[in-house]
Protein backbone atom coordinates (compact mmCIF):
# COMPACT_ATOMS: atom_id res chain seq x y z
CA UNK A 1 0.00 0.00 0.00
CA UNK A 2 2.87 2.22 1.17
CA UNK A 3 4.85 2.26 -2.39
CA UNK A 4 0.90 1.79 -4.33
CA UNK A 5 0.61 5.10 -2.55
CA UNK A 6 3.74 7.33 -3.34
CA UNK A 7 3.61 6.02 -6.80
CA UNK A 8 0.06 7.42 -6.76
CA UNK A 9 1.18 10.77 -5.11
CA UNK A 10 3.85 11.34 -7.52
CA UNK A 11 1.66 11.77 -10.68
CA UNK A 12 1.94 14.83 -11.63
CA UNK A 13 -1.15 17.37 -10.89
CA UNK A 14 -3.41 17.06 -13.87
CA UNK A 15 -2.67 19.48 -16.97
CA UNK A 16 -5.55 22.43 -16.69
CA UNK A 17 -6.13 23.28 -20.83
CA UNK A 18 -5.60 27.25 -21.36
CA UNK A 19 -9.52 27.99 -23.25
CA UNK A 20 -8.81 31.81 -22.63
CA UNK A 21 -7.24 31.79 -19.33
CA UNK A 22 -3.80 33.41 -19.82
CA UNK A 23 -4.97 36.25 -22.07
CA UNK A 24 -7.31 36.98 -19.40
CA UNK A 25 -4.38 37.83 -17.10
CA UNK A 26 -2.29 39.55 -19.49
CA UNK A 27 -5.75 41.86 -20.07
CA UNK A 28 -5.61 41.97 -16.35
CA UNK A 29 -2.16 43.08 -15.99
CA UNK A 30 -2.14 45.72 -19.11
CA UNK A 31 -5.56 47.39 -17.07
CA UNK A 32 -3.54 47.39 -14.28
CA UNK A 33 -0.45 48.66 -15.76
CA UNK A 34 -1.51 51.08 -17.45
CA UNK A 35 -3.68 52.60 -14.39
CA UNK A 36 -0.31 52.41 -12.27
CA UNK A 37 1.09 54.49 -15.65
CA UNK A 38 -2.06 57.00 -14.82
CA UNK A 39 -1.59 57.56 -11.40
CA UNK A 40 2.05 57.54 -11.32
CA UNK A 41 1.85 60.57 -14.47
CA UNK A 42 -1.11 62.33 -12.16
CA UNK A 43 0.71 62.55 -9.10
CA UNK A 44 4.06 63.87 -11.04
CA UNK A 45 1.89 66.18 -12.81
CA UNK A 46 0.69 67.44 -9.42
CA UNK A 47 4.11 68.21 -7.78
CA UNK A 48 5.05 70.11 -10.62
CA UNK A 49 2.29 72.27 -10.88
CA UNK A 50 2.35 72.46 -6.85
CA UNK A 51 6.31 73.50 -7.32
CA UNK A 52 5.71 75.70 -9.72
CA UNK A 53 2.80 77.39 -8.59
CA UNK A 54 4.85 78.17 -5.20
CA UNK A 55 8.40 78.79 -6.54
CA UNK A 56 7.88 82.52 -7.60
CA UNK A 57 6.95 83.13 -3.64
CA UNK A 58 10.13 82.19 -2.42
CA UNK A 59 13.78 83.25 -2.25
CA UNK A 60 15.23 80.31 -4.29
CA UNK A 61 12.53 81.29 -6.83
CA UNK A 62 13.36 85.23 -7.12
CA UNK A 63 16.95 84.06 -7.16
CA UNK A 64 16.50 82.02 -10.21
CA UNK A 65 14.76 84.75 -11.82
CA UNK A 66 17.85 86.93 -11.68
CA UNK A 67 20.26 84.34 -12.46
CA UNK A 68 18.09 83.56 -15.62
CA UNK A 69 18.08 87.58 -16.27
CA UNK A 70 21.76 87.56 -16.18
CA UNK A 71 22.50 84.95 -17.98
CA UNK A 72 19.93 86.28 -20.94
CA UNK A 73 21.59 89.58 -20.89
CA UNK A 74 25.36 87.59 -20.81
CA UNK A 75 27.48 87.90 -24.52
CA UNK A 76 29.14 84.51 -23.67
CA UNK A 77 26.10 82.42 -22.65
CA UNK A 78 24.75 83.54 -26.12
CA UNK A 79 27.70 82.31 -27.90
CA UNK A 80 27.51 79.27 -25.45
CA UNK A 81 24.22 78.62 -27.07
CA UNK A 82 24.69 79.77 -30.65
CA UNK A 83 27.74 77.26 -30.81
CA UNK A 84 25.04 74.51 -29.06
CA UNK A 85 22.97 75.17 -32.42
CA UNK A 86 24.96 75.11 -34.75
CA UNK A 87 27.04 71.71 -33.63
CA UNK A 88 23.84 70.42 -33.60
CA UNK A 89 22.88 71.73 -37.04
CA UNK A 90 26.48 70.35 -38.32
CA UNK A 91 26.04 66.86 -36.77
CA UNK A 92 22.40 66.37 -38.12
CA UNK A 93 24.11 67.63 -42.08
CA UNK A 94 26.62 65.00 -41.45
CA UNK A 95 24.08 62.69 -39.97
CA UNK A 96 22.18 63.28 -44.08
CA UNK B 1 12.79 32.03 -25.24
CA UNK B 2 13.53 30.25 -22.08
CA UNK B 3 11.82 30.29 -18.66
CA UNK B 4 15.28 32.51 -16.96
CA UNK B 5 15.01 34.45 -20.12
CA UNK B 6 11.10 35.34 -19.91
CA UNK B 7 11.88 36.32 -16.12
CA UNK B 8 14.88 38.42 -16.87
CA UNK B 9 12.69 40.83 -19.93
CA UNK B 10 10.12 40.80 -16.96
CA UNK B 11 11.82 41.98 -14.26
CA UNK B 12 14.32 44.21 -16.28
CA UNK B 13 11.97 46.12 -18.21
CA UNK B 14 8.44 45.19 -17.18
CA UNK B 15 8.21 43.66 -20.76
CA UNK B 16 4.61 42.05 -20.66
CA UNK B 17 5.02 39.93 -23.82
CA UNK B 18 7.77 37.91 -21.98
CA UNK B 19 5.65 37.47 -18.63
CA UNK B 20 2.38 36.35 -21.00
CA UNK B 21 5.34 33.74 -21.89
CA UNK B 22 5.35 32.81 -18.25
CA UNK B 23 1.88 32.97 -17.35
CA UNK B 24 0.87 30.54 -20.29
CA UNK B 25 4.28 28.52 -19.15
CA UNK B 26 2.75 27.95 -15.99
CA UNK B 27 -0.67 28.43 -15.83
CA UNK B 28 -1.89 24.79 -15.88
CA UNK B 29 0.24 23.17 -13.12
CA UNK B 30 -0.59 26.42 -10.93
CA UNK B 31 -4.29 25.67 -11.80
CA UNK B 32 -3.90 22.07 -11.07
CA UNK B 33 -2.33 23.26 -7.75
CA UNK B 34 -4.95 25.53 -6.75
CA UNK B 35 -7.80 22.91 -7.74
CA UNK B 36 -6.17 20.41 -5.12
CA UNK B 37 -6.07 22.98 -2.30
CA UNK B 38 -9.71 24.36 -3.06
CA UNK B 39 -10.54 20.90 -2.90
CA UNK B 40 -11.73 20.87 -6.53
CA UNK B 41 -13.65 24.47 -6.77
CA UNK B 42 -12.16 25.18 -9.85
CA UNK B 43 -13.89 29.00 -10.08
CA UNK B 44 -12.29 29.99 -6.94
CA UNK B 45 -8.92 28.12 -8.09
CA UNK B 46 -8.64 30.37 -11.22
CA UNK B 47 -9.84 33.49 -9.59
CA UNK B 48 -6.75 32.92 -6.85
CA UNK B 49 -4.68 31.68 -10.03
CA UNK B 50 -5.25 34.85 -11.22
CA UNK B 51 -4.25 37.30 -8.21
CA UNK B 52 -1.49 35.07 -8.22
CA UNK B 53 -0.40 35.51 -11.59
CA UNK B 54 -0.88 39.82 -11.22
CA UNK B 55 0.83 39.47 -7.82
CA UNK B 56 4.14 37.82 -9.30
CA UNK B 57 4.36 40.19 -12.17
CA UNK B 58 3.93 43.49 -8.89
CA UNK B 59 6.79 41.84 -7.81
CA UNK B 60 8.82 39.87 -9.82
CA UNK B 61 11.74 42.16 -9.30
CA UNK B 62 12.11 40.34 -6.01
CA UNK B 63 12.57 36.83 -7.10
CA UNK B 64 15.96 36.42 -6.79
CA UNK B 65 16.35 32.86 -9.00
CA UNK B 66 17.95 31.08 -5.67
CA UNK B 67 14.92 28.33 -6.51
CA UNK B 68 12.32 27.31 -9.45
CA UNK B 69 10.13 29.94 -10.77
CA UNK B 70 7.19 28.00 -10.45
CA UNK B 71 8.32 27.50 -6.86
CA UNK B 72 8.36 31.33 -6.08
CA UNK B 73 4.77 31.34 -8.16
CA UNK B 74 3.10 28.61 -6.03
CA UNK B 75 4.34 29.78 -2.83
CA UNK B 76 2.57 33.44 -3.75
CA UNK B 77 -0.34 31.10 -4.62
CA UNK B 78 -0.73 29.23 -1.78
CA UNK B 79 -0.31 31.97 0.53
CA UNK B 80 -2.97 33.65 -1.64
CA UNK B 81 -4.61 30.42 -0.73
CA UNK B 82 -4.57 30.75 2.51
CA UNK B 83 -5.83 34.17 3.27
CA UNK B 84 -8.88 33.61 1.20
CA UNK B 85 -9.34 30.21 3.56
CA UNK B 86 -9.44 32.42 6.36
CA UNK B 87 -11.31 35.12 4.79
CA UNK B 88 -14.40 32.71 3.70
CA UNK B 89 -13.90 30.56 7.10
CA UNK B 90 -13.25 27.63 4.75
CA UNK B 91 -13.19 24.49 7.19
CA UNK B 92 -11.71 20.89 6.83
CA UNK B 93 -14.72 18.61 5.92
CA UNK B 94 -17.56 18.07 8.12
CA UNK B 95 -17.99 14.39 9.51
CA UNK B 96 -21.65 14.35 7.72
CA UNK B 97 -19.99 15.40 4.33
CA UNK B 98 -17.62 12.47 5.12
CA UNK B 99 -19.96 10.17 5.51
CA UNK B 100 -21.54 11.02 2.62
CA UNK B 101 -18.80 10.65 0.68
CA UNK B 102 -17.85 7.29 1.70
CA UNK B 103 -21.39 5.66 1.55
CA UNK B 104 -21.68 7.33 -1.92
CA UNK B 105 -18.40 6.77 -3.45
CA UNK B 106 -17.36 3.59 -2.01
CA UNK B 107 -17.04 1.71 -4.63
CA UNK B 108 -15.39 4.54 -6.51
CA UNK B 109 -13.32 5.39 -3.92
CA UNK B 110 -9.99 2.97 -4.24
CA UNK B 111 -8.19 4.92 -6.90
CA UNK B 112 -9.94 8.72 -5.89
CA UNK B 113 -6.63 10.20 -4.74
CA UNK B 114 -7.92 13.22 -4.98
CA UNK B 115 -11.10 12.89 -2.92
CA UNK B 116 -8.93 11.54 -0.09
CA UNK B 117 -6.83 14.65 -0.80
CA UNK B 118 -9.88 16.46 0.04
CA UNK B 119 -9.90 15.19 4.13
CA UNK B 120 -6.67 16.90 4.90
CA UNK B 121 -5.35 19.78 6.27
CA UNK B 122 -4.53 22.22 3.98
CA UNK B 123 -1.04 22.36 4.71
CA UNK B 124 -0.90 18.58 4.46
CA UNK B 125 -2.23 18.83 1.18
CA UNK B 126 0.13 21.32 0.04
CA UNK B 127 3.47 19.70 1.48
CA UNK B 128 2.17 16.26 -0.31
CA UNK B 129 1.71 17.93 -3.55
CA UNK B 130 4.66 19.82 -3.60
CA UNK B 131 7.03 17.01 -2.14
CA UNK B 132 5.92 14.18 -4.57
CA UNK B 133 3.29 15.64 -7.14
CA UNK B 134 5.67 18.84 -7.90
CA UNK B 135 8.89 16.75 -7.26
CA UNK B 136 10.34 19.05 -4.95
CA UNK B 137 13.35 18.65 -2.50
CA UNK B 138 11.67 18.70 1.32
CA UNK B 139 14.10 22.12 1.83
CA UNK B 140 12.51 23.44 -1.26
CA UNK B 141 8.91 22.52 -0.46
CA UNK B 142 9.67 24.17 2.93
CA UNK B 143 10.75 27.50 1.49
CA UNK B 144 7.69 27.37 -0.56
CA UNK B 145 5.27 26.97 2.08
CA UNK B 146 7.30 29.14 4.03
CA UNK B 147 7.25 26.89 6.85
CA UNK B 148 10.39 25.23 8.82
CA UNK B 149 11.87 21.83 7.47
CA UNK B 150 10.90 19.39 10.53
CA UNK B 151 7.28 20.96 10.18
CA UNK B 152 6.76 20.47 6.59
CA UNK B 153 8.36 16.63 7.34
CA UNK B 154 5.82 15.82 10.02
CA UNK B 155 2.73 17.26 7.50
CA UNK B 156 4.30 15.18 5.30
CA UNK B 157 4.30 12.15 7.26
CA UNK B 158 0.91 13.02 9.19
CA UNK B 159 -0.84 13.41 5.45
CA UNK B 160 0.49 10.61 4.06
CA UNK B 161 -0.72 8.40 7.42
CA UNK B 162 -4.05 9.97 6.77
CA UNK B 163 -3.74 9.09 3.32
CA UNK B 164 -3.41 5.70 3.50
CA UNK B 165 -5.62 4.96 6.26
CA UNK B 166 -8.72 6.64 4.49
CA UNK B 167 -7.98 4.84 1.30
CA UNK B 168 -7.57 1.10 2.81
CA UNK B 169 -10.74 2.16 4.78
CA UNK B 170 -12.52 2.74 1.36
CA UNK B 171 -11.01 -0.47 -0.41
CA UNK B 172 -12.27 -2.89 2.78
CA UNK B 173 -15.56 -1.06 2.18
CA UNK B 174 -15.40 -1.26 -1.80
CA UNK B 175 -14.93 -5.00 -1.29
CA UNK B 176 -18.04 -7.67 -2.20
Amino acid sequence: MTDELDVRLSNPLPEITDCGFSARVVKHIAVEHLRRVRIEAGVMIAGVAAVLGVLPFTDLGRAIAQAADAMGASVSVAAAFAALVLSAVLAEAVRE
Amino acid sequence: MDESELVERSAATRDMAAFAGLVRMHQGRLRGFLLRMTRGNDALADDLAQDSFLEAWRKIAQYRGDGPFFGWLASIAYSRYLMEARRRKLEPLEDSEEREIETENGQHARLDLERAMAHLAPPERAALTACYALGYSNEEAAKMLSMPLGTLKSHVLRGREKLQMLLQGWERKAMP
